[in-house]
C-alpha cells in the first residue's frame, strides 16, 4: 500500500497509515477505480496478462492478488525483470525479483527497476518503509494535477512515450539506419543490453524535478531582484549583517525558519528541497542566488549555501561579492572552498 | 555555395577519425541522392600525430585546417568563417551520424533558416556504455526550456545550422580562469535567448563514443558555469 499515492487520488491525509488506507480502498476507493499501490497499473496489467493467455475477469487487482502475483506478471511499466535482475546479480535465483522490489528496492535509491530514470535525483523519503513512501512517487505525483492518477501519473507516461521510442530502435527504417552504422562502427552494436539508462527531458530526465523546485522558488518570491543575499545560519541563531538595499534571507533549516518565521523578507526553502538529493539541493540555491542576482552573498553557516559557493563561488564571484562566516571566522570564496573540503574528508 | 558543408573536428582521435569520416560520406551521399550538394571541412585544434596521420585519406574531399587554438568553440566559428555551405553541420571526429542526418536536418532548417536550430532525435552513447539520451524539441509542451536551461543543457553541439544563423551567434571561448565554460551550452542559453528555435529531427541519429576527457567531463571537473545569460536572471521572467 502507498498512502501518499493514494491519498493523492482520494483528498486524505498523505500521512495516513498503510492499513487505513487499505481499509478506505477497500470501502470506497476501489470503486471508484483509485489505485493502492502505486505498482500496479490496470491498464498495464490487463495487457501483460493478455499477452501471458490469461483473461483478466472482474477487478483487475484483485484478479493481479489472486492470479497474475501467482503467475509472476509484472503490473506496472516501473519495473522490468530482467533489468533489475541484470543490475542486481546478488539476488537469489528462485526468488522473484518484483517481490524484492516491492518490499525493500523501491524504498533504495541503489535499485534500479528500469532503463528509465525514475528517482530523478530525489532522496529516500523519511520513515519511507514505515509509511510505505517509495522513492518514485516523487516523478508519479509530479504534475500530477495534470493526470488522473488512477490510471497513469507524468512517470509511467513518460515511461510508455520513451518505451516506445525504443522500441522503434528494433524495426523499421530507425533499425536499418543503426545497421549501417553498425557496418561503419560495430562498436555501436555492442551496446549492452539490457540498458543501463534511456532518458528524455523532461518526461525522463534526472534534472526534472531540480527544474520544477527551482520554478517555484522563484515563482514564491515577491520580488525577483534583491541587492544581497543572504543564507541564514542553519542553528537558527541571530543574523546580525547590515546591508544597504533589498536584502532576501534565506533560511534552510527548521531552526533557521523558526528564527525566520514573520520576516518578509526571508524565504524558507525547506518545503522545495524536501524531496530533492544533495546535487539537486546545490542546483536550487545556485539557481536562487543567479536568478535574483545580487550584489552581495552572505553565507552565515549556512552548510548548503557553503556547499554550492565551494563548487561554484568562483564564477560568481564575478559579478558578486562573496563573503559571511564559516566555523566561526570571517570567510571569504577560498574559506567555503577549504570548509567544504573538510566536511568531504570528514564524510 | 553548396547547400551544405559537413565539419569535423579533431584532437586526438587518430585513426577514429577515419571512422568518422566512413559516416560522414555516407550521409552526404544520402544527402547528394536527395538532390543536395555537400562540401567537407576538416579542423584539426593542436592535433597529435596519429591525428594528423588519419586526415591523409580524406585530403583529396575535405579541406583541412590545422589550428593552434585549444578551445572547441573558437575552432567552431574558425569553420563557419571558412564553410562554403549555406548550412553547417558538425561531427566530433570520433562520433558518427545516421546516414539521413544531413538531409532530413536540412529540410528542418530550411523551414526557418534564421531561427532553427536541428538537432537528432537521439544520441546513442556507445563504447563503454550503453545509454541513450533522446532529446527535446525546444517546442515540446511539456519542456519548460527557459526554466530547463537555467538548470540544465537539454542540447549538444552536433547539430545543424544556417551559416547565417551560427554567424549571427558565434559560440563563446571557454574560461576556465574565471568559471566559464560549457560552450555548448552557452551557446543554447544564448540562441534561445535571442529567439532561435532547437528543433528535433525526427528518426535521426548521432552516435556518439563517450570518453573520459570529454569536454563536458573537464568543464565538471572544472566546477565552471556557463555564461551568464538573461535567461538565468529572475528579473526577466514572466512573474507567473
Amino acid at each position: 500500500m502507498h498512502p501518499r499515492f493514494y491519498a493523492a487520488q482520494t483528498g486524505l491525509d498523505p500521512l495516513l497509515a498503510p492499513a487505513e488506507a487499505l481499509a478506505h480502498f477497500r470501502a470506497e476507493g476501489q470503486a471508484a477505480g483509485a489505485r493502492v499501490t502505486a505498482l500496479f497499473q490496470p491498464s498495464f496489467y490487463c495487457a501483460a496478462a493478455a499477452a501471458a493467455g490469461i483473461e483478466v475477469e472482474g477487478d483487475p487487482f484483485d484478479h493481479w492478488l489472486s492470479v497474475g502475483a501467482e503467475r509472476r506478471i509484472v503490473p506496472t511499466p516501473l519495473y522490468d525483470e530482467a533489468h533489475y535482475r541484470a543490475h542486481h546479480p546478488e539476488l537469489r535465483a528462485d526468488r522473484w525479483g518484483f517481490a524484492d522490489f516491492v518490499t525493500d528496492g523501491c524504498y533504495r535509491l541503489d535499485r534500479r527497476p528500469t532503463a528509465y530514470v525514475q528517482s530523478y535525483g530525489a532522496r529516500v523519503p523519511e520513515q519511507a518503509r514505515a509509511r510505505q513512501d517509495p522513492v518514485l512517487l516523487t516523478g508519479m505525483l509530479h504534475r500530477c494535477d495534470e493526470y488522473d492518477l488512477r490510471t497513469t501519473s507524468w512517470l509511467e507516461s513518460g515511461i510508455a512515450a520513451v518505451a516506445a521510442k525504443v522500441d522503434r530502435l528494433a524495426s523499421g527504417p530507425v533499425a536499418d539506419l543503426v545497421a549501417r552504422a553498425v557496418a561503419i562502427e560495430p562498436a555501436i552494436g555492442e551496446v549492452a543490453l539490457p540498458l543501463r539508462t534511456a532518458s528524455w527531458p523532461p518526461h525522463l530526465h534526472w534534472d526534472s524535478l531540480t527544474v520544477a523546485a527551482a520554478e517555484a522558488v522563484r515563482r514564491s518570491l515577491p520580488s525577483p531582484r534583491a541587492d544581497a543575499v543572504v543564507f541564514l545560519p542553519d542553528d537558527g541563531s541571530a543574523a546580525e549583517v547590515d546591508l544597504p538595499g533589498r536584502v532576501l534571507r534565506v533560511a534552510c533549516t527548521d531552526a533557521a525558519a523558526a528564527t525566520a518565521a514573520g520576516d518578509e523578507s526571508a524565504v524558507d526553502l525547506r518545503p522545495f528541497l524536501e524531496r530533492l538529493g544533495p546535487r539537486q539541493r546545490v542546483q536550487v540555491v545556485l539557481d536562487l542566488v543567479r536568478g535574483v542576482a545580487p550584489a552581495h552573498v552572505v553565507v552565515l553557516e549556512n552548510v548548503l549555501a557553503t556547499r554550492m559557493l565551494a563548487r561554484y563561488g568562483r564564477p560568481l564571484a564575478n559579478t558578486m561579492t562573496v563573503s559571511g562566516t564559516v566555523d566561526g571566522r570571517d570567510a571569504d570564496l577560498g574559506a567555503f572552498v577549504e570548509a567544504q573540503r573538510r566536511r568531504d574528508e570528514g564524510a | 555555395m553548396s547547400d551544405i558543408t559537413a565539419v569535423m573536428t579533431g584532437h586526438n582521435e587518430g585513426e577514429l577519425l577515419v571512422t568518422s569520416w566512413r559516416s560522414m560520406l555516407a550521409a552526404a551521399d544520402h544527402a547528394r541522392a536527395a538532390g543536395l550538394s555537400v562540401d567537407f571541412l576538416v579542423m584539426l585544434d593542436r592535433p597529435d600525430e596519429a591525428t594528423v596521420a588519419a586526415v591523409e585519406v580524406m585530403r583529396d574531399r575535405a579541406r583541412i585546417e590545422v589550428l593552434d587554438l585549444g578551445d572547441h568553440g573558437i575552432v567552431r566559428n574558425e569553420a563557419i568563417a571558412l564553410a562554403a555551405g549555406e548550412y553547417v553541420a558538425f561531427l566530433d571526429g570520433d562520433d558518427l551520424w545516421s546516414e539521413n542526418w544531413l538531409t532530413a536536418a536540412y529540410d528542418v532548417c530550411r523551414a526557418d533558416p534564421d531561427r532553427v536550430v536541428a538537432h537528432p532525435a537521439l544520441n546513442w552513447f556507445f563504447e563503454g556504455q550503453s545509454n541513450l539520451f533522446f532529446i527535446a524539441d525546444q517546442e515540446d509542451p511539456d519542456l519548460d526550456a527557459g526554466a530547463f536551461l537555467r538548470i540544465a543543457n537539454p542540447w549538444d553541439q552536433l547539430c545543424m545550422a544556417s551559416r547565417a544563423l551560427h554567424l549571427a551567434h558565434p559560440y563563446p571561448a571557454r574560461d576556465l580562469a574565471v568559471g566559464y565554460a560549457y560552450v555548448d551550452w552557452s551557446w543554447n542559453l544564448a540562441t534561445v535567448e535571442a529567439g532561435c528555435v532547437h528543433r528535433v529531427v525526427e528518426d535521426t541519429i548521432h552516435f556518439k563514443r563517450r570518453r573520459s576527457t570529454s569536454q563536458l567531463t573537464l568543464a565538471q571537473a572544472a566546477s565552471t558555469l556557463p555564461w551568464p545569460s538573461t535567461l538565468h536572471s529572475w528579473g526577466e521572467q514572466p512573474s507567473g
